[in-house]
């Protein structure tokens, strides 16, 4: 790595770290340094700050706690790939974990570090998105809640205020009869996506979908939802058909750009297919539908 | 796509279980021994260029250049010379203004086109061409340096690809001295000939297709440390497999004779064939040296690997065969654009050319005729690159049999074993002037239909059933993936050019082993002790084995083209047979016997023969005398008067014509016809590589060519945009594969000794790279009926083919 020169902090708690946001004027945060270091590296960033939150050990947590699960800015990919509690209820969560990148920046990369960097092409804010998840942010003023849909905002720009610093995401303990899934797809082992879908169902006791939420990677300027398919489903059976169409109407919903991986033609009807796939999984997860017969 | 990221290795499996120890008896050649430079390596111990790091070294960085094509208006260097730390920064004026010409040379054109400058002088032809140099205290202060360097562009129109560059008259011209941007043009076999063959079959099958331009990325990026000392000239430690080739092309570069100039090359990580080549930072390191009086370190980005090149591939072919109804092969046409990009470097440019002396593959054909163009473009140099040449042709040939079948409805296989050149025809003269030294195709072929299963496999063609080979009344789940089944034949050329092999006995009975090639990877420690300890009926671990100095090895060529072991082998075992016989004379002597009654057994000399004489005395009192004790009398007491002291041979070994190794690979595919994801389901490769010194490094050589062989099949792809910027300038965006992307492979071998050499062996460094790429794409174009997919086969390529295939297209 050949940055420029920069000066580094390493405050040890929440406080510590919010009062140096508030003094120091060009700085940058680092937690996992999954896209922070490459940027230093091509010195697409040069702050002449980095504060390192690493030492803040009270956010290094990944657990259940009033009805949410919480994911602490320290815990790391890794942490959520290995968790039983998220292979056991989170069916999105413990599919997308090991999709991220490659073993070893799942050690040392963060769900919240990769959320607040607000890629398009990031995994976690469209598992967040899909279970209506939220961004817990420590400012100044103390502790403020966004909802993930208010929360992304451009490629790599978020409603975050300046000197905020997210210290977790959290979404909703599931339900009784509730799935979640993820698919990507992916042009190799440890890429960004080049589509990502991801989707969860909540069932009423009757077998109809009472929420569904459904979470985009990489086809717009931000992970998205896809509403209109989510409205299409709600108060609906699942089947294949419905699917269908849920997946044809979040490509519509879709704004991918084509590059040298695939054009956008492609990519929308990725969505379609991806979409698919995932509303099939969360269906089956949720024990509502057998499992289906082929993709 | 993995939807599992389960890291399954290329962890091989061999099938010829049974010799799978290689078990030969009593000798290291043929059996599996561990390669002893593996523990250095894999532990961290060996030292890589960058690791040296001499008393007061400072740091070479670059500028350059943003465009693919524009003119140079202005360079200010001035803010970036005043900076802390910044020792000097260097454009083309300096360089012109020293006494070296400051060109990388360029050979085999004709006419009067420039060479590379190591800085560009007033215009730039590719984006990545170094502009100006900053040498700095560290390497940071160096980027620093760089990152102040001001220059003013007037860009220019650009051209990237080779068949535009030549035949669109609109096309931006790059040199003067070269008409539509046309380096050089050739023409193999007989046209009028070829004509006729065409003209005679029942009919003609055509086929255009893109050899994707490649990026090598070796796992250690170029590098070099280069001092200067007035009296002892340069020492410039660096990245290459051809110490000796890199001082040639230094010294003509520096303008200094090559006495001036020690090239040492330490453990090298990956080469591919870049590291043989003459790039710019190397040369500006040394430049440097000199002007500053310091060791000047250049070590090259990941980034500025991906720029500069020297990149590989990259042709635009028409190719046509003449068939007949029965399949037998009449003929075979081809006409190639090959890009050469912004510059030449060394016979970068010219090489490609004569790409087409492989077309025949494995088959007798009537007549062949290519023509060939090399290209210039505003595009990162190409030059040979692992294969250099034998995968563009293989590819070209073995996409048309496939093509050539399914329009006449015969098997593939049937037709590839129709044509095949007969056991009994070797050697054998293709029409394209390559003398095939030795083969037997059909075996090998036929085991890889056997261990592929191929006949089961091909009658499902383009079904869903999955791979566990069952059909889904025997309960296997239909996972709704197409499969298919790919075969490709392949010849290699091996061994060209000579070759250094310096053995020496030390005086305790050690022996040094130098030979001029350079490992970088392919465990040549290992196979010349193996060699040599045979040679000497000597225990291994007396034998050392050095590369990579030219101040300690005689002149020598490199490692490249899958040369070493024939060429490089041959010669450390016949400089070992030459010590032998010296050795022998001295054990005589001091035997008091005839050199010829000496018998060398288990490392010493006894005497035959019980003739009553002075030796049948020796022998009944049971004399003998060591190898060690022969070594140390060779530099001291008792040496014959007609022999000089010393104990040591070197041998200069050509082969008399090209070794041609071959094989059949094979593999079965799945692809998800949904979003055009393709799965490697198996892998299979037999190669004839004659006989291997150890199958141990020949399949470990197999699995690295396969893996670069798929990696150009299903990811890699080097995309610039109309303006010449490089797309694919990262890894993120290049798309070289993990271990988990690939298949097992599975391995397996036949044996036809080459009649060109002692020691009946043959390259196998490049045989993954030729043959995988027409396995895979054959395999997805089974598995999809379709007649052509240009590689890479991306998702978005497949899913448009079954797509169309299936007319509903959106």
């Amino acid at each position: 790595m050949k940055p420029a020169q920069f000066e580094q902090h390493e405050p040890q708690t929440v406080e510590e770290a919010v009062s140096l946001l508030e003094s120091l004027d060009d700085r940058a945060i680092l937690s996992g340094g999954q896209s922070m270091v490459p940027m230093l590296r091509f010195r697409l960033a040069v702050p002449e700050t980095v504060i390192d939150i690493n030492r803040i050990e009270s956010l290094d947590y990944l657990e259940e706690e009033d009805g949410w699960l919480t994911i602490g800015a320290l815990a790391r990919h890794a942490d959520v790939e290995q968790s039983e509690l998220v292979d056991e209820n989170y069916g999105s969560f413990a599919d997308a974990a090991p999709l991220v990148a490659d073993p070893q920046i799942r050690n040392r990369g963060t769900v919240v570090g990769g959320v607040a960097q607000a890629d398009p092409k990031g995994d976690w804010g469209s598992v967040l998105l899909a279970h209506e998840g939220e961004v817990v942010a420590h400012g100044p003023d103390g502790e403020r809640v966004i909802p993930a849909k208010d929360f992304f905002l451009l490629p790599y720009d978020t409603t975050l205020d300046e000197n905020e610093l997210v210290t977790e995401i959290r979404v909703p303990t599931p339900e009784p009869r509730e799935g979640s899934a993820y698919h990507k797809l992916k042009r190799k082992v440890g890429d960004y996506a080049m589509v990502g879908s991801a989707a969860r169902l909540v069932f009423d006791e009757d077998g109809r979908i009472e929420r569904a939420g459904i979470g985009l990677t990489a086809v717009d300027i931000t992970n998205v939802r896809a509403t209109d398919a989510e409205d299409h489903l709600e108060g609906e059976r699942p089947g294949s058909d419905l699917f269908k169409r849920a997946g044809e109407l979040a490509a519509e919903q879709s704004n991918p750009e084509s590059d040298e991986h695939g054009d956008a033609g492609y990519k929308e009807r990725m969505v379609n297919v991806l979409t698919q796939r995932a509303l099939g999984d969360a269906a089956e997860r949720a024990g509502v539908v057998k499992r289906r017969v082929s993709q | 796509m993995s939807d599992a990221d389960s890291a399954d290795a290329t962890r091989g499996v061999e099938l010829d279980a049974d010799d799978a120890d290689g078990d030969t008896g009593d000798t290291y050649t043929g059996s599996r021994e561990k390669r002893r430079e593996d523990v250095a390596l894999l532990t961290g111990r060996a030292e890589y260029t960058d690791d040296h790091e001499p008393p007061g070294t400072v740091s070479l960085a670059f500028v350059r250049s943003e465009h693919g094509h524009a003119d140079l208006k202005e360079i200010d260097t001035s803010t970036a010379e005043a900076m802390d730390g910044v020792i000097g920064v260097y454009t083309w004026n300096d360089l012109e203004a020293s006494p070296s010409p400051g060109r990388l040379p360029l050979s085999g054109l004709e006419g009067d086109i420039p060479a590379h400058p190591v800085l560009a002088t007033d215009r730039v032809r590719y984006h990545g061409q170094p502009i100006a140099a900053v040498v700095a205290e560290d390497r940071y202060r160096a980027r620093d340096g760089v990152a102040a360097v001001d220059v003013e562009y007037e860009p220019l129109e650009a051209v990237v690809d080779p068949q535009d560059a030549a035949t669109d008259p609109n096309a931006p011209q790059l040199f003067a001295e070269a008409p539509d941007n046309v380096a050089t043009s050739a023409e193999l076999g007989d046209a009028d000939a070829t004509d006729r063959a065409f003209d005679a079959a029942d009919r003609t099958v055509e086929i255009d297709l893109t050899n994707n331009r490649l990026i090598p990325s070796a796992l250690e990026p170029r590098a070099a440390i280069a001092e200067f000392d007035p009296d002892e000239g340069f020492t410039v430690t660096m990245t290459s497999q051809s110490p000796h080739g890199h001082r040639r092309k230094l010294a003509h570069t520096l303008g200094v004779r090559e006495g001036e100039i020690r090239v040492i090359s330490p453990h090298v990580g990956g080469g591919f064939g870049h590291k043989g080549h003459h790039h710019p930072g190397e040369a500006m390191a040394a430049w440097c040296a000199r002007d500053l009086d310091r060791p000047v370190k250049w070590t090259a980005t990941r980034s500025e690997n991906y720029l500069e090149g020297a990149h590989g591939r990259d042709h635009r072919t028409t190719a046509a065969l003449a068939v007949d109804h029965d399949g037998s092969i009449r003929g075979l046409r081809a006409e190639t654009y090959a890009n050469v990009g912004g510059y030449g470097l060394g016979v970068g440019a010219s090489m490609p050319a004569r790409y087409g002396r492989l077309l025949a593959s494995q088959y007798a054909i009537d007549a062949i005729r290519c023509e060939t163009h090399t290209v210039f473009t505003n595009t990162a140099p190409i030059h040979s690159y692992r294969g250099a040449g034998r995968p563009e042709a293989i590819y070209v040939t073995e996409r048309l049999v496939d093509v050539a079948a399914d329009e006449l409805g015969i098997d593939p296989v049937e037709l590839r074993q129709r044509n095949l050149i007969p056991s009994g025809a070797f050697p054998y003269e293709t029409p394209v002037g390559a003398t095939y030294d030795s083969g037997d195709y059909e075996p090998a072929m036929e085991r890889a239909l056997e261990a592929i299963g191929y006949d089961d496999r091909r009658d499902r063609s383009g079904t869903t059933w999955d791979s566990s080979g069952e059909d889904v009344e025997n309960g296997a789940i239909d996972d709704g993936r197409l499969r298919g089944v790919g075969i490709a034949n392949y010849v290699e050329s091996t061994g060209g050019g000579f070759e250094s092999g310096l053995v020496r006995v030390l005086p305790d009975g050690d022996v040094e082993v130098y030979a001029g090639t350079h490992s970088h990877g392919q465990g040549h420690e290992t196979t010349y002790a193996q060699l040599v300890a045979d040679a000497l009926s000597l225990p291994i671990e007396r034998i050392h084995v050095s590369e990579g100095d030219t101040e300690a090895i005689p002149t020598g060529t490199g490692t490249f083209g899958s040369r070493s072991t024939i060429v490089g082998g041959n010669a450390v075992v016949t400089s070992a047979e030459k010590v032998l016989s010296k050795v022998r004379r001295i054990a005589a002597a001091e035997l008091e016997v005839d050199p010829e009654r000496v018998v060398y057994d288990g490392g010493a000399f006894t005497v035959s023969g019980t003739d009553g004489s002075e030796a049948a005395t020796a022998s009944a009192r049971g004399d003998e005398v060591s190898f060690a004790a022969v070594a140390e009398a060779a530099y001291g007491r008792g040496l014959p008067d007609d022999l000089e002291p010393g104990l040591e041979a070197t041998t200069f070994y050509e082969l008399d014509g090209t070794a041609y190794t071959f094989g059949t690979h094979a593999c079965i595919v799945a692809v998800d016809p949904a979003t055009g994801d393709v799965e490697l389901e198996r892998y299979l490769a037999v190669d004839d590589c004659g006989e291997r010194v150890n199958p141990t490094i020949v399949e470990g050589q197999v699995h690295g060519g396969v893996a670069q062989g798929i990696a150009q099949a299903r990811y890699e792809q080097v995309a610039y945009d109309d303006d010449g910027t490089l797309l694919t300038d990262a890894m993120d965006s290049y798309g070289v594969p993990r271990a988990a992307d690939l298949p097992q492979i599975e391995t397996d071998a036949t044996v036809t000794p080459s009649p060109l050499n002692e020691l009946g062996v043959k390259g196998i460094g490049e045989a993954g790279t030729i043959a995988a790429p027409p396995a895979v794409v054959n395999a997805v174009c089974d598995a999809l009926d379709v007649a052509h997919i240009d590689m890479p086969l991306t998702e978005e390529r497949v899913w448009r083919a079954v797509s169309e295939e299936r007319g509903d297209v959106n």
